[in-house]
């Protein structure tokens, strides 16, 4: 997949687990897992939005392509 | 009230909560096959692929009393005690004479079993025929005629097989929409696999009366019509299933993207 997700980096920026992450944006921790691990073929606006709201941070800090 | 009787509403929910799981322990695998789940009588589903569900169940009883019974009748058919008949049409010379004088009807003679007569108007008489008329007969197999016997009973099984593919493929189809995701690639193995059987059938009816037009020894000689499957018909229900098919393998696509979707 040429777009790559760096939800790892920004969380470990942030000093938050993907558990707390999924608490707060109310995505199920499968979901993030898929996105986490690059298994994702799409993602929702909606999703961007709340990630980027929770984590304070731009889609750019969050998706790149390669 | 006194504190052991429960009130109606209790009694309805306790009760049978309590009677359901007694009943489940000891006949929880029947359950399992007949899958009696009232939640799906208009509430998970509509009413349609419960109607459609239950249909399948009655027929798979009936295909398993048939299965039960057709090793016994095949048995016999092959060694030659049961009664087996082959649809044919009688090829000429026959003679063709009238009942009598009122009844306009043609009665074909010949060595075999007449089934069929052909009514005329009145005033029109067989002489005045331009071609033979078709003539269908019954022809019944000799008892010493193992090879065509052994064609009909091994028939009558490619038959009943392929009743079981339909049915099997057909229950699991309607399984996994019962359970609410039918949009999955095995059910678009499973359309496909019923595309087959409705090409196979006709081409199964095919090659029984090839087989049994050598086979069959008959004085007049006879063609045999086979079972009368509609060709025209079975192709049309095969190529739409084959195209059902395409729909479930794209909504299958669609499922799978709404999944791997965050």
């Amino acid at each position: 997949m040429p777009i790559e997700v760096h939800l790892d980096k920004v969380l470990a920026d942030r000093g938050m687990t993907l558990t707390e992450l999924s608490n707060e944006v109310g995505i199920t921790m499968a979901n993030l897992s898929i996105l986490k691990t690059g298994k994702a073929r799409a993602i929702r606006f909606s999703t961007l939005a709340a990630l980027c709201d929770t984590l304070a941070c731009q889609p750019g800090d969050l998706l790149s392509n390669e | 009230m006194p504190a052991n009787v429960l009130s109606s509403g209790q009694y309805a929910s306790g009760v049978c909560t309590t009677e359901r799981s007694h009943i489940e322990k000891r006949y929880g695998r029947y359950l399992l096959f007949f899958d009696m789940e009232t939640q799906s009588r208009g509430g998970a589903v509509g009413y349609g692929i419960w109607l459609f569900n239950l249909t399948l169940r009655v027929l798979t009883l009936a295909l398993i009393v048939v299965s039960l019974a057709a090793a016994p009748l095949a048995l016999l058919f092959l060694t030659g005690r049961g009664p087996i008949t082959v649809p044919a049409e009688l090829d000429p010379p026959y003679r063709i004479s009238f009942l009598d004088e009122q009844d306009r009807s043609i009665v074909v003679a010949s060595d075999f079993r007449i089934n069929e007569y052909r009514n005329f108007d009145s005033g029109e008489e067989a002489r005045y025929l331009k071609e033979p008329p078709d003539v269908r007969v019954d022809i019944r197999i000799d008892r010493a005629d193992t090879n065509s016997r052994a064609v009909m009973t091994g028939s009558a099984l490619g038959a009943l097989l392929l009743a079981w593919v339909t049915v099997w493929n057909l229950r699991r189809i309607v399984r996994s929409a019962v359970g609410g995701d039918p949009f999955v690639p095995k059910n678009v193995a499973r359309l496909r696999r019923l595309a087959m059987v409705a090409f196979a059938f006709p081409l199964l009816d095919l090659a029984t009366t090839i087989i049994l037009d050598r086979t069959l020894e008959s004085d007049p000689p006879v063609d045999v019509i086979g079972a009368g499957v509609g060709w025209w018909v079975l192709a049309v229900v095969g190529l739409a299933v084959l195209a059902l098919a395409e729909v479930f393998r794209s909504g299958s696509d669609l499922r799978q993207l709404e999944l791997e979707t965050v």
